[in-house]
């Protein structure tokens, strides 16, 4: 168990190094000097003196061979210096730090929405294959994966906001501003979820044992609880999380839409003004969300499949 | 979406298939008839139309849908139908070519990485990093650096795009490349270079076909993303993306504006999803894979 979450965690120094130079890269091959970006919030003034700009230059070695360049600005990386936004003049961990907590929030609102409507709706379709709930899921989830989620958001508004007049139009001043954007966000997940769990539940509902416990005479309630889910529900399970990465870094859209000050407007905002260290820091902690997650994965179908020890013991 | 195994329609004639899909597939010939009427609509937008669409008329302001204009005015006095019509031009152009250079660099890199060994771990390790950053991530980044027009466009969704295609090549080609007709073209003499194209090549095209019609969908999406966020196709030039993100702030005066280049957009997508799904239950009729 130990060595096989050590394997797996020494397997993902490889990424990361790659992931931190294509950031580092990115700083590279965009204009603007980040000595000066540094300095100008520092010092809170609009020019910084060049003899200064010619300092900082020296202390960040920004005037060494690249190489050089990638380990100092590592080192610089790993202290937790993520150097400033050019735009706000705030440090960049601190920029982070406040855009989190609100995608992370919208990101788990929009997953728990599909397990709480989705997974229901596929079980009961799963259980009555090609009945009126199963054709109806299959139309909801061609549309849910057509639709854009910005349009859907845009749907949303027009709705719940202009016409009803029961949900806020956009900012974030509460819980109930991120409704409408998390069922938007939600939509191309709850889709497959739904089919997903609607097929699972078809295929172990087939199985040898289940007609084994149905011969024994058990009640179909029983059956479906306590043999068929419990298999049924585990790749749906693992599909979600995998799709957990892609949700936070796909809020992007949905953020700008709906006036969330989340990381993914946070990034939108830093890449449309070329705000390098914002960018920079959003797209590692993007990234190391998304290895983070299949780490966790990974580790739990080793914990959950006694199959896949046997492979690594 | 899921990984699943494709088994090649090789020994399957061409035209026999096309005769079962017209009985059989009735989605199918839905999704085609709405790809190829959108695709006419963008080659002939110019006929269709029923006003030029950079036309302002400012006592023509927020007109409600007429006879004259079909669905209402925007706040210039534009014609609401004939911009959402020749907003499928860019759209449409930037999808093709994209989605066209991330199959040419996915069946290569997936060509070499199946076929031979010694590429192979390189090779793969780059799709993983690749895989590693969801796409619309990579591709904001890239048209951040490079500001927003066409080519940059088309540059920012390709290089994140190959990856999957790649995945799936590989698997392919390392299943095709022990069997049989392989071994027997290989006994006859054949270069590694023509049995990689003439024999290999035709038989992992099918899986490519299905998951480039499904990307072809999601292309359109993200270019409509990157036009909503004002990224992407800039104003006056109608393009779906800028169109809805115009027709945001008038949502309350004019939600046509909005909702007519939503719709197309949808239409398309949906054309493609019904495609791409129905192609793969023609390769892989076992597969109950997640089915739309």
């Amino acid at each position: 168990m130990k060595r096989f979450i050590l394997l797996r965690l020494f397997q993902t120094i490889p990424v990361l190094i790659s992931i931190t130079f294509i950031a580092f890269l990115l700083m590279m091959v965009t204009p603007g000097d980040p000595a000066e970006i540094n300095l100008r919030a520092m010092m809170n003034t609009e020019s910084p003196p060049k003899e200064a700009i010619e300092q900082m230059r020296m202390e960040m070695d920004l005037d060494k061979p690249w190489y050089i360049q990638y380990y100092s600005w590592l080192s610089r990386v790993l202290h937790g210096d993520l150097g400033y936004s050019y735009q706000t003049r705030k440090s960049t961990v601190e920029e982070i730090l406040r855009a989190f907590p609100v995608t992370f929030l919208l990101s788990s609102i929009a997953m728990l929405f599909s397990i709480i409507i989705a997974i229901p709706i596929g079980i009961l379709a799963g259980i009555h294959p090609n009945g009126k709930l199963d054709h109806l899921s299959r139309g909801i989830s061609i549309i849910g994966l057509s639709i854009p989620d910005f349009f859907l958001g845009i749907l949303g508004i027009l709705i719940f906001s202009i016409t009803l007049k029961i949900l806020p139009v956009a900012g974030y001043k509460g819980p109930e501003y991120l409704i409408l954007p998390a069922f938007a966000l939600s939509i191309s997940l709850f889709a497959v979820t739904m089919r997903l769990m609607r097929t699972s539940m078809a295929e172990v509902l087939e199985q040898e044992y289940i007609r084994t416990a149905i011969s024994k005479g058990l009640d179909r309630g029983t059956i479906i609880r306590r043999h068929a889910l419990k298999n049924a529900i585990v790749p749906v399970l693992t599909y979600m999380g995998t799709q957990y990465g892609w949700l936070f870094g796909g809020a992007m859209i949905i953020e700008s839409l709906f006036a969330l000050p989340g990381m993914g407007r946070l990034f939108v905002d830093a890449a449309a003004s070329r705000d390098i260290m914002v960018m920079q820091a959003c797209i590692m902690v993007f990234a190391i969300i998304f290895i983070i997650i299949n780490l966790c994965i990974d580790i739990s179908y080793y914990l959950l499949d006694p199959r896949m020890r046997d492979t690594h013991e | 979406m899921s990984s699943t195994v494709y088994i090649p329609i090789s020994d399957q004639g061409f035209c026999a298939l096309g005769m079962r899909v017209l009985k059989k597939r009735p989605l199918l010939v839905f999704g085609l008839i709405i790809l190829i009427l959108m695709c006419l609509m963008a080659v002939f937008a110019p006929y269709i139309a029923p006003h030029d669409p950079y036309e302002q008329s400012l006592e023509n302001r927020f007109l409600p849908p007429s006879t004259e204009y079909p669905l209402g005015t925007d706040q210039f006095g534009r014609c609401v139908l004939s911009r959402a019509i020749y907003g499928s031009q860019p759209s449409l152009i930037i999808a093709v070519v994209s989605t066209i250079l991330v199959v040419i660099i996915g069946l290569l890199v997936g060509l070499c990485a199946g076929y031979y060994r010694r590429v192979d771990g390189l090779l793969m390790r780059i799709t993983d990093i690749m895989l590693a950053f969801p796409s619309m991530v990579v591709t904001l980044a890239l048209v951040g650096i490079m500001g927003p027009g066409v080519p940059s466009i088309i540059l920012a969704l390709a290089l994140p795009g190959w990856a999957k295609y790649a995945r799936v090549v590989r698997s392919s080609t390392m299943s095709i490349k022990n069997r049989g007709f392989v071994e027997s073209a290989r006994a006859l003499g054949a270069k590694n270079r023509y049995i990689l194209f003439r024999h290999i090549l035709p038989n992992v095209l099918a899986p490519v076909m299905e998951i480039a019609t499904l990307g072809l969908g999601s292309k359109i999406i993200m270019i409509a993303g990157l036009g909503f966020l004002g990224l992407g196709i800039q104003v006056p030039t109608p393009e779906w993306g800028n169109i809805l993100n115009q027709g945001l702030p008038l949502l309350y005066k004019a939600p046509l504006i909005a909702l007519s280049a939503g719709a197309l957009i949808m239409a398309f997508v949906l054309a493609t999803n019904l495609i791409g799904s129905e192609i793969r239950d023609l390769m892989d009729p076992m597969s109950d894979s997640v089915k739309i």
